[in-house]
C-alpha cells in the first residue's frame, strides 16, 4: 500500500513535469524508503493526500492549471514540489562524472 | 572497557578523540553512519547514503525550513567541511561573559585555534588562482566595483585529492574533510573508529552513565558496552535528541542556526561555472551584520531542484543553457529566530519547531536585493530567486526589488546546514552543561561538538567547535576533572 501510494505519486509528477519514467523511478523509490520512519510517516501521509486531491478535484484540467493549483495549495505545494525536486535531481544526474 | 566512548566521528567528536589519545587516554568512536570511501555516487544516493535523515530533517514552522547534516564517518565535515573561518573577537567576548571566564578570548584559545588550522589546511591555506571557480570570479568582479571586502576563503584541503583539489563543491555534493587526516592520526594513537554503530540508550545510575545499548545498523544486533566516560559529539541536532530521549535533561537550549539563501542566474555569455565549484572567496562587507555572500554549487542536479518551481518549458530552458547560468550563496545569522528541540508526542524522537521572527524576515529581505544588485553587476541577464512560487524569474533589477519587497514569509525557500547551541555551555548550573563541557547533573557525562557553542558563530563554525573541544580536554586534564 505504501509503495503504490509513493509510486502513484512519482507517477502523476513525471506527468506534471511532462517527463516519461525513467530508471530511476527505483532510485526516487530507494530515496523515499531510507528516510526516517517519521520523516516516511509525512511522507505517507502527504502522498496520501496528494493522490486523493490531485484525482478528486483536479484531475480534468490542463497540465498548466493543475500545477498552478498544487502550487497554491498549502502543504500540498509541499509535497509535490519534494517529488518534483527529486524527479528534477534523477533527471539531470551526472553519473558519468568523476567526484571531484 | 575505553577511558572514553565518544558518540559521534564529526568535527567535535574527532577534536575529543584526537586530544584525549595524544593524553594517553583511550578512545573508542561509535558512529552511526557508513564510512564514506569517495565512491562515485549520484546524488540521491548520497543523501540516502552519508547525510542524516536523507539531507531533508525539517524544521517545522513558518516557512518550513530544511537543515542538512551528515550521518557518517567524518560527519557533516564530510559533506559540508572545508571552510576554515574563525569566529569574531565580538562574539567570543560575549561567550566569554556567559561563561563568566578568559576562555574564549584568551591568548590560548587564539593559539590552539591556528593550531587546528594548520592541522586542516595545506600551505598555501586559500585556493591556488587555478582552481577559483568561475562563478566566485563573478562575484568579484561585481563586489570589487562596489568596493565591498572580498577575502579569500581558507578550506581545509590537507590529504585532499580530488579533481579540483579541494573539499568542496565537488560534482555530487560528496565532500572530504576529517576522514581524510584527523581519523588517520586517530588510528595511528591507537583510537578506534566503529561505523554502522547506533547508540539507542545510555543507561544512568544517579550521577554517572555506566552502560550503553548500540545496535549495528546493517544486521540489527544489539550490544550493551559499559563506559568510563561517556562524550555525546553527535551533532546540534542529535546531541539534545540523545539527551531527551533517555531523560537525561527535561528541556534542551534554543538551536541557534544560519540562513542559506541560493540566487540561480543566467548570463548572456557562456560562463562554464560548473567546470569547478570550488567556493574560493567570500563577501565579508556586511560581516558584521552576520552576513557572507559566496559562490554556490553549479551542478545540474542541485540546480534542476531549485528550478522545481518554475514551468517544465522554463526548467528545460535554463538546463539547456547550463553553460551560460551561476548560482550565489547569501548566508545569513538570524538575530532573533531560533528554533526549539522538544519531545515528540507520538513517537520516541523530537520535533524540531521554529518560526522567522519579523525583524529576521527584514535581514534576508534587506541582503537578497543586495545580492541581487552584485549578480546584476557581475552581468547577469536575468535572476531566479528563492521564492516557492513560479515566475520568479526577473531581467531587471527594479522588478526582482519591487518583488521582494512584496514578499510572503512563507514562500521563502530557506536552507540551513550550520547549527549549533542547543546545549550551550554556561557558568548557570541550570543550563544543561556547566563551563568543562559535563552535563550539570552527572559526573562522567560531557559534550563536546556544535551544541556547546554558547551562541550563533555567524560564520563556518568547524574550526571554532574543534578548538573549543580541544581546549575543554585540555581543562578537564589540567584540573584533573578526567
Amino acid at each position: 500500500m505504501i509503495l503504490f501510494i509513493f509510486k502513484k505519486c512519482i507517477k502523476i509528477n513525471f506527468y506534471l513535469l511532462e517527463k516519461k519514467e525513467n530508471q530511476y523511478t527505483s532510485e526516487i523509490l530507494n530515496y523515499i524508503n531510507a528516510t526516517e520512519k517519521n520523516t516516511k510517516i509525512l511522507i505517507f501521509i502527504g502522498s496520501s493526500v496528494f493522490i486523493i486531491y490531485y484525482f478528486s478535484l483536479i484531475f480534468l484540467l490542463s497540465n498548466n492549471i493543475k500545477i498552478n493549483i498544487l502550487q497554491k495549495t498549502p502543504l500540498i505545494n509541499k509535497i509535490f514540489q519534494f517529488y518534483r525536486k527529486l524527479i528534477l535531481i534523477s533527471l539531470y544526474e551526472e553519473t558519468k562524472k568523476s567526484n571531484g | 572497557m575505553a577511558d572514553f566512548t565518544i558518540i559521534g566521528s564529526g568535527a567535535g567528536g574527532s577534536a575529543a578523540a584526537l586530544e584525549l589519545l595524544k593524553n594517553k587516554k583511550s578512545v573508542e568512536i561509535f558512529e552511526e553512519g557508513i564510512e564514506y570511501k569517495n565512491n562515485r555516487m549520484t546524488v540521491l544516493e548520497s543523501l540516502s547514503k552519508i547525510w542524516r535523515n536523507n539531507g531533508i530533517t525539517l524544521f517545522h514552522g513558518k516557512p518550513i525550513l530544511n537543515f542538512a547534516e551528515g550521518k557518517c564517518i567524518g560527519g557533516s565535515t564530510v559533506i559540508n567541511g572545508g571552510v576554515i573561518a574563525h569566529t569574531n573577537e565580538e562574539i567570543l567576548s560575549k561567550w566569554d561573559d556567559i561563561l563568566g571566564e578568559n576562555f574564549f578570548l584568551s591568548e590560548d584559545f587564539n593559539k590552539k585555534a591556528n593550531e587546528v588550522e594548520e592541522s586542516l589546511t595545506n600551505e598555501n591555506k586559500i585556493a591556488h588562482p587555478e582552481y577559483v571557480s568561475n562563478s566566485s570570479k563573478l562575484l568579484i568582479k561585481a563586489a570589487k566595483q562596489k568596493n565591498y571586502i572580498v577575502m579569500p576563503t581558507k578550506l581545509a584541503f590537507k590529504n585532499i585529492k580530488t579533481i579540483h583539489n579541494h573539499p568542496f563543491g565537488c560534482e555530487n555534493s560528496n565532500k572530504n574533510s576529517l576522514d581524510k587526516n584527523y581519523h588517520i592520526k586517530i588510528k595511528k594513537l591507537g583510537g578506534k573508529i566503529k561505523g554502522k554503530s547506533k547508540l539507542l540508550k545510555i543507561y544512568k545510575n544517579k550521577e554517572f552513565i555506566n552502560e550503553i545499548l548500540i545496535e549495528n545498523t546493517e544486521d540489527k544486533s544489539l550490544k550493551k558496552i559499559k563506559v568510563n566516560n561517556l562524550v555525546l559529539s553527535a551533532g546540534c541536532t542529535q546531541t539534545p535528541k540523545l539527551l531527551l530521549q533517555n531523560e537525561l535533561v527535561k528541556k534542551v537550549n534554543p538551536l541557534n542556526f544560519h540562513f542559506n539563501l541560493k540566487i540561480l542566474c543566467n548570463y548572456n555569455d557562456k560562463v562554464n561555472c560548473q567546470i569547478s565549484s570550488l567556493l574560493s572567496h567570500h563577501i565579508r562587507e556586511f560581516e558584521k551584520d552576520g552576513v557572507l555572500f559566496m559562490a554556490s554549487n553549479y551542478i545540474k542536479p542541485l540546480i534542476a531542484s531549485y528550478l522545481s518551481f518554475e514551468s517544465s518549458t522554463k526548467i528545460k530552458e535554463f538546463m539547456s543553457k547550463f553553460e551560460f547560468g551561476s548560482v550565489f550563496n547569501c548566508q545569513i545569522r538570524p538575530d532573533f529566530s531560533q528554533a526549539k528541540i522538544n519531545k515528540s508526542i507520538f513517537f520516541n524522537d523530537t520535533v524540531i519547531n521554529w518560526n522567522l521572527h519579523d525583524k529576521d524576515f527584514e535581514k534576508i529581505k534587506k541582503y537578497l536585493k543586495i545580492l541581487s544588485e552584485l549578480v546584476f553587476l557581475s552581468g547577469a541577464k536575468e535572476i531566479i530567486l528563492p521564492i516557492e512560487k513560479n515566475n520568479q524569474i526577473f531581467n531587471d533589477l527594479q522588478d526582482a526589488i519591487k518583488r521582494i519587497d512584496n514578499l510572503n514569509k512563507k514562500d521563502l525557500e530557506i536552507t540551513s546546514v550550520h547549527a549549533m547551541s542547543s546545549c550551550s555551555m554556561s557558568k548557570n548550573d541550570k543550563n544543561i552543561t556547566n563551563t568543562r563541557g559535563l552535563v550539570n547533573g552527572f559526573k562522567n557525562l560531557y559534550i563536546m561538538d556544535s551544541s556547546i557553542l554558547p551562541s550563533n558563530t555567524g560564520q563556518h563554525p568547524q574550526l571554532t567547535i574543534m578548538t573549543t573541544v580541544k581546549k575543554l580536554i585540555e581543562k578537564n586534564l589540567e584540573s584533573n576533572k578526567f
